[in-house]
């Protein structure tokens, strides 16, 4: 280790003691200081514990299992949660009032046999949302007809049936346009007599007619 | 495991016999080196114990890995790498530069207690010292470390430079760096010149 001694023979004096200091002598004497510590006593024990064949084995278990095992958790948990839990995503929650009634979704089906929720129908389907609004009072029947005898097995279940909301009625618009213009009668008067213009004839070169901008009139 | 003494085994055997499942050869490779890996990470890290962990988990890691090692360079040598970059990967945690951050660098950073000054510490005085460990603290972090880990003397600059991934020539021109730019702050503290 005597390489990394060096004695540089520098003739400093300490401005406190005023002795002679070989400053690199007295940084590595300092610096050797700093990590003169000896570790516990305790480290060889502790090192030999870590590795017991049985500590080995419990630890041999690569992390990406352990975090693997995690993300499964996490998403069985997640799973679970998404499919007990009251709220369900717009496709499934029931889009009329019958529907909301009877628990069950029954889409409108439009006139060529497709299934049309209300988000479907564009403003310029008109055949699908014909059909919405005329499955709305079927649905409705069909769930006040089943809603009667379900009300007593729920109270056995110690549920509380709730009001349904009252059906909305779809809006209807008569044809909107602008009143006819009432005229009653029209009158016309003649007009005033005008008294004549007298223009004099304009020749060749005239100067007669000028500009009112007197600078066109300096041009050559 | 027969009990066989190991007092005068050298390392290359003494690994091959833990490989084999010898942890008491194991334990005698750690208490040949807990004092040199021990040193590294303090040097490193400056607070015993987070060199204390350091020490701990680079003898566990390296026994888990003692397969991989190829025996192109000693045992010492592959142990010191492991603490080392174990040493810097914990200083470079949000605990350890919260730490600094809040405690800027100076002489209370090093938690190392003073042992009391040597014979050779004693012709220093008080004042210098303390406005060494204090530079000493401030420098960058690689000029620091190789002086520190050099100034040590646990091992030859060969090791340390292996150790730290760097070639010897940088290693010797980071000490001497570091000497330089101490000797320029203290010049500045009125302790010589330059």
């Amino acid at each position: 280790m005597s390489e990394t001694r060096r004695d540089s023979g520098f003739g400093n004096r300490d401005s406190g003691t005023g002795m002679p200091v070989d400053l690199d002598a007295a940084i590595d004497a300092v610096a050797r200081e700093m990590t003169d510590a000896e570790p516990s006593g305790a480290l060889r024990a502790h090192v030999l514990e870590q590795i017991r064949p049985d500590r080995r084995r419990s630890a041999a278990v690569p992390q990406w299992a352990w975090a693997g095992a995690t993300a499964a958790v996490v998403l069985a948990a997640a799973t679970a949660i998404w499919v007990i839990s009251p709220m369900r995503g717009p496709e499934d929650a029931p889009t009329t009032v019958a529907q909301q009634r009877s628990g069950t979704p029954s889409p409108a089906v439009a006139g060529d046999g497709r299934v049309v929720r209300p988000s479907d129908a564009g403003p310029g389907d008109a055949s699908a949302a014909a059909a919405l609004t005329a499955s709305v009072p079927k649905a409705g029947r069909a769930a006040a007809a089943r809603s009667a005898a379900p009300g007593a097995a729920l109270a056995d279940e110690g549920l509380h049936q709730v009001q349904a909301l009252a059906e909305i009625e779809p809006l209807r618009f008569a044809t909107v346009g602008p009143d006819p213009l009432q005229i009653a009668a029209v009158e016309v008067t003649a007009f005033p007599a005008m008294t004549p213009i007298d223009i004099p004839s304009l020749d060749a070169g005239s100067s007669d007619i000028t500009s009112a901008d007197p600078k066109k009139e300096n041009r050559p | 495991m027969e009990p066989v003494s190991i007092q005068g085994v050298s390392d290359p055997e003494l690994v091959e016999r833990a490989r084999r499942g010898d942890q008491a050869a194991f334990g005698t490779l750690v208490d040949r080196h807990r004092t040199s890996v021990f040193r590294a990470a303090l040097a490193a890290l400056g607070t015993r114990e987070d060199a204390e962990e350091v020490a701990q988990e680079a003898f566990v890691a390296a026994y888990r890995h003692l397969q991989d090692f190829r025996e192109d360079a000693s045992f010492k040598t592959w142990l010191l790498s492991i603490a080392w970059r174990k040493a810097l990967t914990r200083r470079r945690t949000v605990k350890t530069f919260l730490r600094r951050f809040v405690q800027p660098p100076g002489d209370t950073e090093w938690q190392v207690p003073d042992a009391g000054p040597t014979q050779e510490q004693a012709v220093l005085g008080q004042e210098l010292r303390g406005h060494l460990r204090r530079e000493i603290s401030k420098l960058p972090p690689k000029l620091r470390d190789a002086l520190l880990v050099a100034a040590a003397g646990e091992q030859s600059y060969g090791d340390i430079a292996a150790m730290l991934g760097i070639p010897v020539g940088t290693l010797k021109w980071r000490v001497n760096e570091a000497r330089r730019q101490l000797r320029i702050r203290l010049a500045g503290m009125g302790h010589g010149h330059v």
